[in-house]
């Protein structure tokens, strides 16, 4: 059986589903890259040039543990995913820069996305291209992009419903949606950052224990429908063109304005030029109304840092709760 | 109305006179210097690229100075200038200053861009507008010309200074030319100027490149002056992109010339299959362009945080082994000092001369 490799970093973190399932309908092995550890964050360190952020790092550390083991590589070429909003200029050159940066790769399956240029047809058409590669059959590649999407609509619902990650990535190949138990009484605090730092294990481990394990129930922005950030954004002077910085910013308003959130945390990692700007915006909108801690991830982490940080944040929190 | 335009390059020197000439009232800041980044540098979120800050702290000067709208046209992504002007009237107005920010709707559509104009800048024809916005492109174009030329000529003067003299005199003429006809009339003045100017004879000047993000490119604030450097070393210097293409890129605009993205595109497709925002098509495909014309050595430079930039980087160090051209990064933040760069430069350069003696 052909094998094809997805590493575990950056857009895994939001399409894996549909990839997993149009994949494995076509009848292709897919081996997704180990779980990122400091290992990994060294090897991607070493390939690219410093200034680099670490998401770029870490997907192509994860790259380099893959690349010996799979037929093809896949790198989608993701340049917008919504009519009006482009990615991370990093994402659209993301497979040249794969080429230029790692040597001996097995080929890459590198199609474009581009919603922008190319209607709402487009994620369609990159799927169908894709599965040409594998599939003389047309029917059976609609087949498996129609379940693909359905998997990847039941996984928003479930993380919408608050499961995490991971659960969501295993109820959603069942089609039943199962309840999750409400956490109320709870003090809520909302996690804003792009998925691939608010999901992966590695760089949420000590946010997510320290915040978790002191009682608070942590939001992501997957809660959200697409509805209610674009509520959140309508009254923006311009339209944030990156897709995820609209996502960060609707959300903390939406978080600050309607679900009585009583702190956020900010994620980004060194040097982002994007969320230099969201991170602007949002402390712009929403301040003095709800206490905000920005944390900065970069290929040294400590969890020592972060964690005093965290606990002052917290203790902002409590006291802005009890004084309501 | 009091206009004012952030500094980018000799752009102000385009529109400044002819903008006056036609009633608009311009307030020019001081040109940006250390203060004006530390200005800047102070209320700008800490990841905000150099150009941001720079002019962020320009405005805030331009504001003092009694200013009431700030022309700043935005763009629509994938890199940050395009949201320039929301985060710097946002930041401005919290700091208390009341104006206009002259930000267009769709800032790739020339309608919108003049509309905008027409708005700020209080005039009242608009075919009036049409013909001073091209008198402007075609003013810039010429003064990128005798940029072009003085980097050309610069490495063969005899008379030390001589260049320099020269292009003051030629930046002043076409400053003052403010109508089509006068225009003319200098460019040929100066070609001759440049043409009769006494050349060494013999010279063989090193070849340097600069590509990168178009601030840092061109203004002089952002570069610590590298251009100048070099071209006082003796060192032809060669630009990727200048303000001129990159205006008639952008608009479409085309006062007879090549799309240059377009030629860089081209150039880059084995490396940079698709435009990753801002100048990275171009710093890409330029450099393989360069390389091919036999220039000595490349240098890419580009501010802290840049993204488009960035990818560039990433995908030159393998155009670099596989053109065997040597490439010397160069990025720029508010700690850069000038020393540090002059080193860089110099041993840079001793490197591109034993390259040349060992072929």
């Amino acid at each position: 059986m052909t094998k094809i490799g997805i590493p575990r970093g950056l857009l895994f973190y939001r399409y894996f589903p549909v990839w997993e399932t149009f994949f494995e309908t076509l009848r292709i092995e897919v081996i997704v890259s180990d779980p990122t550890t400091e290992a990994t964050i060294r090897q991607g360190s070493k390939l690219l040039p410093s200034d680099l952020c670490l998401p770029i790092k870490i997907y192509f550390g994860h790259i380099e543990s893959l690349r010996e083991k799979v037929d093809f590589l896949f790198v989608p070429r993701y340049i917008s995913i919504e009519s009006d909003a482009y990615m991370c200029p990093k994402l659209i050159g993301l497979p040249d820069m794969v080429l230029c940066a790692i040597e001996s790769l097995p080929p890459l399956i590198d199609l474009p996305i581009h919603c922008k240029a190319h209607g709402t047809e487009a994620e369609r058409l990159f799927y169908l291209k894709v599965g040409k590669i594998f599939s003389k059959n047309r029917e059976k590649v609609e087949r498996a992009y129609a379940m693909g999407m359905e998997r990847q609509g039941r996984f928003r619902t479930l993380l919408r419903k608050s499961f995490s990650f991971e659960e969501a990535l295993h109820l959603s190949r069942s089609s039943e949606i199962p309840e999750k138990l409400r956490e109320d009484g709870k003090v809520k605090v909302g996690i804003i950052g792009r998925p691939y730092y608010t999901y992966d294990p590695f760089l949420r481990r000590s946010i997510v224990e320290q915040v978790e394990g002191r009682g608070y129930h942590l939001l992501m922005i997957e809660v959200l429908s697409d509805q209610e950030i674009e509520r959140g954004v309508e009254k923006l002077r311009k339209r944030i063109y990156w897709s995820f910085g609209k996502e960060m910013v609707g959300s903390a308003i939406i978080f600050a304005q309607e679900r009585s959130i009583q702190g956020i945390i900010n994620l980004a990692s060194f040097g982002c030029g994007q969320d230099s700007f969201n991170f602007e915006m949002i402390q712009h909108l929403i301040k003095g109304r709800v206490p905000i801690l920005s944390l900065v991830f970069d290929e040294h982490l400590s969890d020592v840092g972060f964690s005093t940080r965290i606990e002052a944040f917290l203790e902002m929190v409590d006291r802005g709760v009890n004084q309501r | 109305m009091k206009l004012s335009v952030p500094y980018l390059g000799m752009l102000h020197k385009a529109f400044g006179p002819v903008l006056r000439n036609a009633g608009v009232e311009i307030v020019l800041p001081p040109r940006p210097t250390k203060k004006t980044l530390d200005l800047g540098t102070k209320h700008a979120p800490e990841f905000a690229c150099l150009p941001f800050k720079i002019t962020l702290g320009s405005m805030i000067e331009a504001l003092e100075l009694g200013a009431d709208s700030i022309f700043m046209p935005g763009g629509w992504g994938p890199c940050r200038f395009g949201y320039f002007d929301v985060i710097q009237e946002q930041i401005l107005k919290d700091l208390g200053y009341s104006f206009t920010m002259g930000s267009a709707k769709n800032p790739d559509d020339l309608r919108d861009m003049l509309d905008m104009m027409q708005r700020i800048a209080g005039l009242k024809s608009r075919a009036g507008l049409y013909k001073l916005f091209f008198f402007v492109l075609v003013r810039m174009s010429f003064l990128d010309w005798a940029m072009k030329k003085y980097f050309h000529y610069k490495p063969y003067e005899a008379v030390s200074g001589e260049t320099d003299r020269i292009f003051e005199k030629t930046v002043h003429l076409i400053e003052n030319s403010l109508s089509f006809p006068q225009l003319i009339k200098s460019v040929s003045i100066i070609s001759l100027w440049f043409r009769r100017m006494e050349k060494k004879n013999g010279a063989h000047p090193l070849r340097v490149a600069m590509v990168g993000e178009l601030f840092t490119l061109l203004d002089a604030s952002a570069n610590m002056e590298i251009d100048m450097r070099l071209a006082r070393k003796g060192i032809e210097v060669l630009k990727s992109v200048w303000l001129s293409d990159y205006l008639n890129d952008r608009f479409r605009f085309k006062p007879f010339r090549k799309n240059q993205l377009k030629l860089s595109a081209r150039y880059a497709r084995p490396y940079l299959r698709f435009h990753s925002g801002g100048e990275s098509t171009e710093s890409v495909g330029k450099t393989i362009l360069f390389a091919k014309n036999g220039v000595d050595g490349v240098i890419h430079i580009f501010p802290f945080t840049c993204m488009p930039e960035l990818v560039a980087q990433t995908i030159l160090t393998k155009v670099q082994k596989d053109l065997d051209i040597p490439i010397l990064t160069v990025i720029i933040d508010e700690h850069t000092a000038v020393g540090g760069v002059e080193t860089r430069l110099e041993a840079f350069i001793d490197l591109l001369e034993r390259r040349r003696r060992r072929c």
